[in-house]
């Protein structure tokens, strides 16, 4: 049973410190992201060609 | 550049939530075409010059280059003595505190010709709708100082950052080596892939001030908004000047349109372990265009250090990290550790009651159970680190730190 509750306390510390830390990501750093190809890409990517072959 | 009402003669503003142009005194309302007279520019919003079109080579796509001459026009130079920002101000505003440290150590400088822009985006976000999305992110934050909340919505201040506008060709033939596992076997894979796009408005910005990576965290805006530059459109905020050098500029929006082209042709190969083997680029700039884009900016002071919050002027996107509590943080963690630990200590208890596990068998499980506890620390404290470091990054961008980079970069070290 000591076993068991070590082990609980130990997972449930990384778990509490993950959920902390994921919290302050999530409300403390607003826009984070950045804009991608399709904010400036017109028309996209065309592609002229693709081949897959297998390596012998 | 200050407009007089024809009603009282008092200085007119530009209205972000109207769009048009409002004397401060009488509170008289004139529109924007009223104002402005008509352009005899011919050129519209979002003109290319030497556009490609799909069906033309590499060969055919006309590289830019300037043979125009440059457009000047006048501004008032104010000095942050304290941070060394250079702001551009219009004859009609008086700067009382710098929008970017937020110290009242500004001061008058010069008279100053600088590159007219080519275009203007007016600000669609007003201050008052500015400062609303602020208090908003701020009321959520589970772990902002409680001072921190209690901000002066006076200092926000709308700035037209200058940018540059890219339209980039860029082709390029690839091959990698990849891996291609399926369920009963893994092969090896060789993958051509041909492909080109036309990027049109990159957005680089072009003053030192501010850093690349929080203008980026800006993005993106809708070019759709952009208007021929008028001069009128500034009264009422401060403009930001162009400090940033061409190669400079080129090289970093050649270097987005590279990242953003191979990370597309990568998502089209499903394989695993990919490695470019040969490539050929061709990456042509073939036009450019200087424009100046709206952003609200906000400098909070806590704790000795400045954090600076900006709001997108057109989209309202808000970027800035904020502070944390100390004390805060450690009394969630502490809580959530007792209720998580509480939780699976009984998740335990009954697995080990079902399967009818003694304390000779568990020890005899310990060399699998001591693995298996030290890899799920590892996983948490893997994605936790991540976290920490995103948020960490964005709290150094809005905070002193980077704005002392940036004085030791243009005022030698003052440190």
């Amino acid at each position: 049973m000591i076993i068991c509750l070590i082990c609980s306390i130990i997972i449930g510390f990384f778990l509490a410190l993950y959920v902390v830390v994921k919290r302050i990501k999530d409300t403390n750093d607003a826009g984070d992201s950045t804009a991608d190809i399709k904010e400036f890409g017109q028309g996209s990517l065309q592609m002229l060609a693709a081949e897959d072959s297998r390596l012998r | 550049m200050t407009i007089k009402c024809p009603n009282c003669g008092g200085a007119i503003t530009y209205d972000p939530a109207s769009a048009d142009f409002m004397c401060d005194l009488c509170g008289s309302i004139f529109l924007a075409k009223d104002i402005i007279p008509p352009s005899d520019s011919s050129e519209k919003t979002g003109d290319m010059a030497g556009k490609p079109s799909s069906g033309q080579s590499d060969e055919d796509i006309i590289e830019y280059s300037e043979d125009t001459e440059i457009e000047t026009m006048d501004y008032n130079v104010y000095l942050c003595t304290s941070c060394g920002a250079e702001l551009l101000i219009n004859e009609s505003e008086t700067a009382t505190f710098c929008a970017y440290c937020g110290q009242p150590t500004i001061v008058f400088d010069r008279i100053s010709k600088h590159r007219k822009p080519k275009y203007i985006m007016p600000f669609s976000v007003s201050k008052n709708q500015a400062v609303s999305i602020i208090k908003n992110y701020i009321k959520k934050g589970d772990f902002i100082p409680d001072e921190f909340k209690k901000f002066n919505p006076d200092v926000i201040r709308g700035i037209y950052v200058p940018f540059w506008l890219y339209d980039i060709y860029y082709h390029d033939c690839q091959y990698f080596e990849g891996i291609v596992k399926t369920n009963d076997s893994t092969q090896h894979y060789t993958f051509l892939r041909d492909a080109k796009i036309n990027f049109k408005h990159i957005t680089i910005d072009a003053s030192k001030k501010l850093e690349n990576f929080s203008s980026r965290r800006l993005e993106p805006y809708n070019m759709s908004y952009l208007q021929p530059f008028e001069p009128h459109y500034l009264a009422g905020f401060y403009a930001d000047c162009s400090d940033e050098n061409m190669t400079t500029l080129d090289m970093l929006a050649t270097g987005r349109a590279a990242g953003m082209f191979n990370r597309k042709v990568k998502e089209s190969i499903h394989a695993e372990n990919l490695v470019i083997k040969n490539t050929s680029p061709v990456c042509k700039i073939t036009n450019k265009e200087y424009a100046l884009l709206p952003v609200w900016f906000m400098v909070i002071r806590h704790d000795g250090l400045n954090y600076t919050i900006m709001v997108n002027g057109q989209s309202g996107k808000l970027v800035g990290g904020m502070p944390i509590s100390k004390e805060k943080v450690k009394t969630k963690i502490a809580y959530w550790t007792v209720i998580f630990s509480i939780l699976i200590f009984l998740a335990f208890s009954i697995v080990l009651a079902a399967f009818g596990i003694d304390s000779e068998i568990l020890y005899e499980l310990l060399m699998y159970i001591i693995p298996l506890v030290i890899m799920t620390c590892g996983a948490l404290y893997d994605k936790t680190a991540k976290n920490w470091k995103s948020y960490n990054i964005s709290k150094q961008l809005s905070s002193e730190v980077g704005m002392d980079d940036y004085v030791s970069d243009r005022q030698g070290d003052l440190k």
